[in-house]
Formats: structure tokens, sequence, C-alpha cells
């Protein structure tokens, strides 16, 4: 019988483990990306803005307004994560943590586009974003499990003068 | 490209406006400068490395988000905001978001 | 003012790249930085060991030893087989005409797995299960004479320096490295094996030594590599190759022990991956200094059992 030595037994699994988590976790994440991308150009007629006021149309009116959100608690695969972990060693950017930031905020943005125009809004003026680390995926509270994006704004209805 | 924290470019009025554009990196300090910081951190005071490193990172979001504003054709961004929010132990992302406008004919 | 509904680029804020190739450069990066550190806190410590004074070895570790010693299992009818141990012991130690220790003590652990570790202190741990393999006085005494080798080296104080390096660059890089650690870990001993070979192959030359000085020849030096460390060689339990391998991953942690004399022949494995220098290796060099020495690889021996 051979003799497999534990440490090369534990590395390999790791290993496999690393590779099946970049596979799987590059299809989801590209999934969602795409998905991201449909409904952006879905809701390109809604426009969501930081200020506080855009000026009503000519011919229009402002008929209501309420506050519209959204959020999404998103996480990394578990290869982004080892590979960020060793990127903390040597500093520099973390790509796998801006793709993360990229999603969580572009999809919170897409759900609060989405109430509001459920709701009938016309636009969405100040809008905020807030981002906050959820449960560690580890006890020594490193690592990430999830981060929550919030999108808050308020939502504007018109309505056409003499309807 | 003009920016601004305010709703509007002083003295130019808005003649476009594009939607949200945002600027974001997520940046980690190395484990030497991790060492220095937590000596330093026994006397108190600035902690140079860690200075640098965040206005590296957030002169960088904010081009970043100008990148987006020129992409959309815009010559403004108002009504700026930053965020800085820790992503992992040790890993803070800069964020800054505003509104891509043009100003001016 | 009109809006325009365009969609901005969306490909700014995530930095190019391939995360795969990302992740090969970091690995090698973390490799060379642990690689390197563990080396130079090693070396610091292989020069730093001679100047500890053995007087001062006894008097920190004296009481550690014989705390260990006393908490281990020593099975039934032990302290008759301890006494003989340590008759043998006593023995080889008289050979040793200039050891700077005031002496050595014997102590037995039932254990099946043969084996034998040097404490800090001048303690030496023998398992029930070498007793037991052993067919003559001759081989057990090669063995004593091997860790009473790892007294001559300091090689005990070694293991506990490096396995203060390799703790201490872990506790280091593990600042950021949470997800890494068990990888981390693997590297730091790796790079401590090599000193570890070496020492094995300095403490079997002084062993034999110790025995042809004892017995006049070197019977039982061949025996110890090709019988008695060799795992399941007397049809033993089946188990008992894993009970070996067992032995080699504890000593990564348990730096205050160390120095099993025990490795199994383990061609089937990449030999950095083990403590000791494969066991044949060590017999063709053993033989070749028994050889050049002029002494006799056979001889009468003593019974045992």
């Amino acid at each position: 019988m051979e003799e497999m030595d534990p440490g090369l037994i534990n590395l390999f699994l790791a290993g496999v483990m690393l590779l099946l988590a970049f596979g799987i976790g590059s299809w989801i994440e590209s999934r969602h990306f795409k998905s991201i991308r449909r409904r952006e150009e879905e809701l390109k007629r809604l426009p969501a803005v930081t200020l506080e006021r855009l000026p009503t149309p000519d011919g229009w009116d402002h008929d209501h307004s309420g506050l519209v959100h959204g959020h999404v608690v998103v996480s990394v695969d578990h290869f982004k994560r080892f590979v960020a972990s060793l990127r903390q060693l040597f500093g520099g950017r973390i790509q796998a943590y801006e793709s993360l930031m990229d999603r969580g905020r572009r999809e919170a943005v897409l759900r609060l586009k989405e109430e509001a125009a459920k709701q009938g809004y016309h636009a969405v003026v100040n809008l905020r974003l807030e981002s906050s680390r959820l449960a560690s995926a580890r006890r020594n509270g490193k690592g990430t499990a999830g981060i929550e994006v919030f999108a808050f704004g308020t939502g504007i209805k018109m309505r056409r003068l003499g309807a | 490209m003009i920016l601004s924290n305010t709703e509007e470019v002083p003295g130019q009025s808005i003649s476009a406006f594009y939607g949200v554009v945002s600027g974001s990196t997520v940046r980690t300090k190395h484990v030497g400068r991790d060492l220095m910081a937590s000596l330093k951190n026994i006397f108190g005071g600035e902690l140079k490395g860690y200075t640098e490193l965040l206005h590296e990172a957030r002169e960088e979001a904010i081009s970043r988000m100008v990148q987006q504003a020129e992409s959309l054709g815009a010559n403004a961004v108002v009504n700026i905001r930053f965020s800085t929010s820790s992503v992992a132990q040790g890993a803070a992302e800069l964020f800054a978001y505003g509104t891509a406008v043009k100003v001016g004919a | 003012m009109r809006y325009e509904a365009k969609l901005p680029d969306d490909s700014v804020n995530v930095s190019a790249g391939s995360p795969l190739g990302e992740a090969v450069w970091l690995l090698a990066g973390v490799a060379g930085l642990v690689l390197a550190l563990t080396f130079a806190v090693a070396l610091a410590i292989e020069a730093l060991v001679p100047f500890v004074p053995p007087s001062a070895e006894v008097r920190l570790f004296g009481a550690l030893g014989e705390h260990l010693a006393e908490e281990l299992d020593a099975g039934e009818g032990a302290d008759a087989r301890t006494a003989r141990v340590q008759g043998v012991l006593d023995r080889l130690a008289a050979r040793w005409t200039d050891s700077p220790y005031p002496g050595f003590h014997a102590r037995i652990v039932e254990e099946p797995a043969p084996n034998a570790f040097a404490f800090p202190g001048g303690a030496i741990v023998v398992t029930s299960g070498l007793l037991d393999r052993v067919e003559n006085e001759n081989e057990l005494a090669f063995v004593l004479a091997h860790e009473l080798g790892h007294f001559a080296g300091r090689d005990h104080l070694r293991g506990i320096g490096r396995g203060i390096a390799v703790g201490s660059v872990l506790a280091l890089l593990g600042i950021g490295a949470e997800q890494a650690d068990g990888l981390v870990g693997a590297l730091g001993t790796l790079s401590s094996r090599g000193f570890d070979r070496r020492q094995e192959s300095d403490a079997d030359a002084f062993g034999l030594g110790l025995l042809v000085a004892e017995y006049g020849h070197a019977a039982g030096v061949r025996e110890v590599f090709e019988r008695v460390l060799v795992a399941g060689a007397d049809g033993g339990s089946g188990d008992e190759d894993e009970v070996g391998s067992d032995v080699e991953t504890e000593d990564e942690d348990d730096s205050d022990e160390h120095h099993d004399v025990s490795k199994p022949d383990d061609a089937s494995l990449s030999g950095y991956w083990s403590t000791h220098p494969p066991s044949t290796e060590r017999t063709r060099r053993l033989e070749a200094r028994i050889a050049e020495s002029g002494w006799s690889a056979e001889g009468e021996t003593t019974d045992w059992d």
C-alpha cells in the first residue's frame, strides 16, 4: 500500500476545492453580470441622480414623491477570497472584492429602479448608497462572508398638465 | 472635467444630465506597513503609510468615476459623495459617486 | 435640461487581469517569502544554539522533560523494562566521555509505533512498540545512541527554535493570510526539513560511534533500519502505516519533543517530505562509515527479552 503524506492529501483537497470554487463562482458571477447589463439597458429610461431636484419639463407638473430603496447581499467565492487573502500580504488592489462591490452596487441600484418603475415614478433623486460587511466567513473575523449594499432615494412622479 | 459636491456648477447652467456615475477601488496594505502601523499605534499620531494608501486609493476612485463620466460625454460631475467601507479585515473600499452632467451650451 | 439615457462604461471599476494568473503569482510570492524567512530565522537559531550551555538547558527544561515523561502512559510492567533501558542508556552515556550533560533518563510510552524521542533536559522516551520489535540489545542501543547524538548536536533545542521560527513567521504573515494558513504552514515546515535531515545523519554517525565503543562492533545497525523501524514489517496490524504517518505530522507542531528516530522507507513520496533521510540512504552512509573506520558490521549480540 502506498503511504500518502496527510499534508499532501490536505494540500491536494484544498487545491481541488479552490478550482471547483473558481469554476462555479466565475460562472455564477458572469451570469449575474449578464443579467445586470440586460436590466440596466431596460431601465435606462428611468434616471437616478444624486441631485436633490430635477427641473420639471415643460408641459408637466409635479404629482407626488416617495422613498424608494433596494438592497442586496452578495459574497465572493472561496477561490477569490483565497486570492484576496494572499493579496493582503503584498498590498495593492483586490480585484476580487472590486468586482464584488461592483456587482452589489449595480444590483442594489437596479432593485431600487425596479421598485421605482413598479410604483410609477419617473425619476429618482437624491440617490444614496451605503455598504456594510456582514458576518465573517471565519471565526477570527477575517475574510468576508457577505457585503450588503443599500441604495435609497426619492422617487418623483409627474403628470401632464391639463391631464 | 468639472467636479463639485454642490447641486450645480456655480455660474454655469446644466444643459443635460446622464445619471449616476461611480468609481471604486478596494485596496489593502502589505504586511510590512501593517507592522509599522501597529508599532506607531502604541504612541498614536499620523499613520503616514495608511494616509498615503487611502489618498492614492481615493484618487483612483475619483479617476474611475471621471472615466465613466467621460464615456457618457459629460463634462462635469456634480453632487459628488464619498464613502469608505471595510470589505474584509484590512481591506478598504474607497467609493465616489455623483451625477454626470453637461454644463454650458 | 434634458435627460440623456446612456449607460456609462461599466468596466472601469474592476481592475483588469485574470484571477487565475494573479493566484499563481501570489502563491509563488508567498512561497518565496515563507521559505526565505524561515530559512533566515532557522539559520540564526543554528548559530545561537551552541552558545546555550547544557547546564542552562537542564535548569530550564529539566523539570519540563520530567513532567512530560510522567504524563506518558508507560503501560503495564514498565518499571522493570524502564530499568533495563536505563541500564543500556547509562552504559552508552558513560562512553560519551565529554558529555556536558549531568545524566540522561529513559522513559517508556505505551504506543505501538516504533519510535524514540529526545526531550530537552536529558529525557529519552522510547515507545513500547520499539521495545517489542528489537531482537537484541544492540538494536535498542543503536536507537538510544542515536538519540544521544541529538543531545550532542543540541538538536532538540534547534527543534524548539525552529518551531518558534516557523510559528512567528506564520503569525507575521497570518495578519493577512487567513485562508493561506494551511499552505503557509506546509511551506514553513518544508523549509525546515532540510535541517532535520542533516541532523539525523549527524545523530546516526554519533550513535554509531557510541555503539562501537560499547560493543566493539556495529551489529544491529542494519537491522534497525531494515526491520525495527519499518512499519508493519513484522506482520503487525495494518493500521501501523497510518500511525507512522501520524508521527510524521505531529512533529510539525510539537516542536518541544522531537527527533523521532523512526521513519519508514517512504520512497513513494518525494524525499523532501520526510524528516529523516530515506532509510536506505542512511544505511548506506552508515555502512560506508563502518567500512572506513575498519569496524566490524557483525558480532556477538546481547540478548533482549
